[in-house]
């Protein structure tokens, strides 16, 4: 992931992502209802934001492209095997990322089917097992009740003594 | 004024008053440093539980509540770069450096000390000004927080770091994250796609917590199995003299100190704005004012000063209103405001004469409570520093669970944790693309004042934008806004000139 | 170390968990029980009430709720608890509640918003979806207030300032807002030409109108009680054709020779389909609060308002004129 889109051309990426993202939200604005009870309308700060994000993303677009004209004259071309090389690397430290991305997304997408403690109890063992470093040995078992007593501890805390409202689904 | 402090003197110094106070202040620092958790939660949650309590009490436990729920968001926000509210965003900015750089106890003394500074010294301005500030206060109207907001905006030229153009991408993009939803005039849909859920807008705890918490979790992950031995994080906690620093560092911020008290104090009379925005805007003017602004963020003291003493001094700041004329300053006071009314207290500028009880006990409930909260913070300082010994893989995932607690909590749906997970992702990319994550915050907190002000005073003006430029105090802001862009500008050009 | 310390937390965990468990058999409250069956009105409420408010705490909505809340609970005998789900003017609270399960253990307190929300296009759908179930409070004690450091004494004296300046008189109200439809009623029944701003919730328009940025405010007298009392505003006069008993020195509209009354509902709904058994348990419960002394004593102290009892069909008609009233001139609410 060091090596993402390269150090070359990522700020050239940024601009170009953020420029689209500016072109969706000023197509966004233009949903916007139209009401006269004030002079400037609820779509006339929308469209100066995206106005502005536009032209910086320009300009970002255009300092991205000097950064990647000068290292590209500075670096020679890389070996197409040190390319593949740097893409097995890319996916190597994607994948954790993903993974915990998943996992989050995943717990909270099931949260309404099976509830908050079950759902906070597979995110947390995930993460226990994601978080521990190369170093440490992954203790599965401790994960697990750890995963499980914490979010149940919590569930009875805070809706039966302080009355939160939890995410219940069909257990609990 | 001596006899009223004997009234009050005599509700808060008994027993049972003394143990609210502590166990509201105990309460309220688990609940400030538990990110996902805030002080306004800590408030909702104990306010029934006042009802049966006499009302001074019942008020006395509350404020107690604010102060340490205000104060213990630093400790999370120092050990783990996760703000425990989102009144100690800033503080994590310098805080967490210093922990790498293996000063964390430093770094928690500095910011118990100057918390209880901060209070300290707002409390006086509360107790000797509020009358008269708060008539100032309240001549801050649509124009005049334009103007304010407007200021703001501007530091997150300062915020920016090494690029502007990214810092100020970020800033916009926090402003129209803001946009999403209802707009606060008209009621009218902004960027919903007929989704009843999107109309509810993004609230502000998830969007931290989400941007903070769950980034690092995703940092975490990524580097966690590659680490091939530990981190000399843990501190040593035996060897801690003190408050951890010297007196020397402590006199070097008095300015710093004094100028963020005076920011926090400011920011939180103005209905509207709290400590959230107190702490970020101190810690940018702090940078711009400082010798050597190119170290904020590499872990120096100054940061956590900065942002602890204008968070705490919010406090102060935001009960000036609400004691002397019955408004709240932002969203805590304004469930002081409840608990008040559902007492039968009636909160308004009579207060000083009719309910000066109450007055008073609140006066002496913020002393004592600040000393008590300096005292018990100290006597934690070890416990805290402990924290760090904790393995990230048992520590995260708890901090996960509260966090998805504390979105759930904040309006019982779904969405906000949802935000939660994109903030996260949002929060990663920002890292991995070396994007400046305070001007988004800045954006997305004062954006949509800017706008609201903006629009509220052309319905004032009947569409003359030149009548925003016909108030005294609004222009002094504007002149203010005026200056920090055009230092902004000849420094970007500087920049970009020695690039060259 | 690590290890003593996942121990440890695991047995305390595990403690927590067996205390808990003994005390919440068979707590199937609100979220996700079964469907509602006929027989279960029989023994309604079954565990604990839920009371939704669309604001979050510390205003009036939020304070009636919680103060029939707490009756509630004696006279019914549960746990009552009050949750605060803010958002789009009320409307995703009320959305949340027509979505649950209409088995009585959850309800909405709401107001009259609820109407001008299908109005102003904020969701397209009012009370249709719920159950309404009864008014608490009909609060007519709305009032417009001036800085006592003016010179309007009487309507007479506000509609001559705004005709002789059109559109600079500042009349405070958030659009969508029921007092914004209050102020263009009178604009048009009367030929003025007020300016309508926003400054914000009840608080800020106080704060407003100490500062004189505004020329009046109209909203309930409670909310502006105490800058009655200590002389800062003074009331033009109450927009209703009887005098209130709380404070009878303040003309009416009719008084003053203008037909301008204002009163708005607050209360209580529960989902579409809930057993009519339960709505009508529920209506008598609320009935017998209006009347309990203590309950009245509370909301006179606090908002100067006296509970009302509304019941289910008068409620019902109430809405529905409402209603129509608002989408005959729907400009009125808009704006």
């Amino acid at each position: 992931m060091q090596k993402i889109f390269n150090e070359k051309t990522r700020e050239l990426w940024v601009g170009i992502v953020v420029f689209v993202i500016a072109a969706a939200y000023l197509f966004g604005t233009m949903l916007i209802k139209h009401s006269d009870i004030v002079s400037v309308g609820a779509e006339f700060m929308p469209k100066i934001y995206g106005g502005f994000m536009l032209v910086l993303s320009i300009l970002q677009i255009i300092s991205g492209y000097r950064k990647m004209k000068k290292s590209d004259t500075k670096t020679p071309e890389e070996k197409p095997e040190e390319k593949s090389a740097e893409k097995a690397g890319f996916w190597r430290s994607a994948r954790p990322i993903l993974i915990t991305f998943g996992l989050i997304i995943f717990g909270v997408a099931i949260m309404r089917l099976v509830g908050f403690v079950i759902s906070s109890a597979i995110m947390m063992f995930g993460m226990c097992v994601l978080l521990t470093p190369g170093y440490s040995k992954k203790r599965y078992v401790l994960f697990a009740l750890f995963s499980i007593l914490v979010p149940l501890a919590a569930y009875f805390l805070f809706k039966n003594v302080l009355y939160v409202s939890l995410p219940i689904g069909i257990f609990f | 004024m001596l006899e009223s402090f004997a009234i009050g003197a005599q509700i808060v110094f008994q027993p049972l008053s003394i143990i609210l106070i502590i166990i509201g202040i105990v309460v309220g620092i688990i609940f400030g440093a538990i990110p996902g958790l805030s002080a306004t939660m800590a408030l909702a949650l104990f306010l029934p539980i006042t009802y049966s309590m006499d009302t001074a009490q019942g008020i006395v436990l509350l404020v107690a509540l604010y102060i340490g729920g205000i104060s213990g968001g630093l400790i999370s926000a120092i050990l783990t770069r996760i703000p425990g509210t989102p009144s100690s965003v800033a503080t994590c900015f310098d805080g967490y450096p210093l922990t790498l750089k293996g000063e964390g106890a430093k770094a928690l003394g500095v910011g118990i000390v100057f918390s209880f500074i901060g209070t300290l010294i707002s409390t006086l301005v509360l107790i000797f000004l509020s009358p008269a500030l708060a008539r100032i206060a309240i001549k801050f109207g649509a124009y005049e927080y334009f103007a304010v907001a407007l200021f703001s905006l501007t530091m997150m030229a300062s915020l920016s770091g090494k690029s502007l153009v990214k810092g100020l991408m970020s800033g916009l993009f926090g402003c129209m994250l803001a946009t999403v939803g209802l707009d606060q005039i008209g009621s009218i849909q902004r960027f919903t796609f007929g989704s009843a859920t999107l109309k509810m807008g993004f609230s502000t705890l998830p969007v931290l917590v989400g941007l903070f918490a769950v980034s690092e979790i995703i940092n975490r992950a990524e580097s966690a199995a590659a680490e091939q031995k530990a981190e000399i994080l843990n501190v040593d906690i035996r060897h801690i003299k003190g408050f951890g620093f010297s007196m020397q560092e402590f006199w070097s911020q008095k300015w710093n100190a004094l100028r963020s008290c005076l920011i926090g104090t400011a920011i939180g009379i103005l209905p509207g704005i709290g400590g959230g925005a107190a702490n970020v805007i101190a810690y940018s003017v702090s940078k711009d004012q400082s010798k050597y602004p190119e170290k904020y963020g590499t872990g120096i003291i100054d940061g956590v000063v900065a942002s602890e003493t204008s968070n705490n001094a919010a406090i102060g700041g935001a009960l000036v209103p609400l004691l002397a004329l019955g408004i709240p300053g932002d969203t805590v006071t304004a469930m002081l405001l409840a608990g008040l009314t559902l007492h039968g207290v009636a909160a308004g500028p009579l207060m000083f004469t009719q309910n000066v009880d109450i007055v008073y006990s609140v006066f002496l409930t913020m002393l004592v409570g600040s000393v008590l909260m300096l005292i018990l913070e100290f006597g934690g300082l070890r416990g805290f520093a402990a924290i760090l010994n904790v393995p990230k893989q048992y520590l995260l995932p708890a901090v996960f669970l509260f966090c998805i607690i504390g979105a759930y909590g904040t309006r019982n749906n779904l969405f906000d944790v949802w935000t939660v997970v994109l903030l996260g992702a949002i929060g990663f990319l920002f890292n991995k693309f070396d994007i400046p994550a305070p001007p988004f915050i800045l954006g997305f907190l004062i954006g949509p004042l800017a706008e609201m002000n903006l629009r509220r005073g052309l319905m004032m003006a009947q569409g003359n934008f030149l009548e925003f430029f016909t108030q005294p105090i609004a222009n002094v802001f504007f002149v203010m806004t005026l200056i920090s862009v055009i230092i902004a500008v000849r420094k970007q050009i500087k920049t970009l000139w020695t690039e060259q | 170390m690590k290890k003593f310390l996942s121990m440890s937390m695991a047995i305390v965990m595990a403690a927590l968990m067996l205390a808990g468990c003994g005390s919440t058999a068979g707590s199937s409250s609100a979220e996700g029980s079964s469907a509602a069956a006929s027989g279960e009105s029989q023994s309604w409420p079954t565990s604990q009430l839920e009371i939704v408010v669309p604001y979050a705490a510390g205003g009036d909505t939020d304070f009636y709720a919680r103060t029939f809340g707490k009756y509630l609970q004696s006279e019914l005998g549960v746990n009552v608890i009050i949750t605060n789900e803010p958002g789009a003017n009320g409307s995703v609270a009320h959305e949340d509640v027509a979505n649950s399960t209409p088995d009585g253990s959850r309800c909405l307190f709401f107001h009259d918003s609820m109407l001008t929300n299908k109005v102003t296009g904020v969701v397209d759908f009012a009370y249709e979806t719920l159950e309404p179930c009864a008014a608490v409070v009909d609060d007519n004690t709305y009032i417009m207030a001036v800085n006592a450091k003016s010179d309007y004494y009487t309507l007479d004296d506000v509609v001559k300032a705004a005709q002789a300046k059109p559109g600079q008189f500042l009349y405070a109200s958030q659009v969508g807002g029921y007092s914004y439809y209050l102020g263009r009623v009178f604009e048009e029944d009367y030929g003025v030409d007020f300016n309508i701003v926003d400054v914000g919730g009840g608080t800020d328009r106080n704060a407003a109108l100490l500062a004189g940025k505004i020329d009046c405010n109209v909203n309930p007298y409670g909310v502006m009680k105490s800058y009655i009392d200590s002389g800062d505003f003074r009331v033009v006069c109450t927009l209703s054709e009887e005098r209130n008993d709380l404070f009878p020195d303040v003309e009416t509209s009719k008084e003053q020779g203008y037909e301008w009354y204002g009163s708005r509902y607050y209360f209580l709904s529960f989902p579409k389909g809930t057993d009519s058994q339960i709505v009508s348990m529920m209506a008598d419960a609320l009935k017998t609060c209006t009347e309990n002394p203590d309950c009245v004593k509370d909301c006179v102290d606090a908002y100067c308002v006296q509970p009302t009892f509304v019941g289910t069909s008068d409620l019902m008609t109430h809405l529905e004129t409402a209603l129509a009233d608002f989408e005959k001139n729907p400009e009125l609410v808009t704006g």
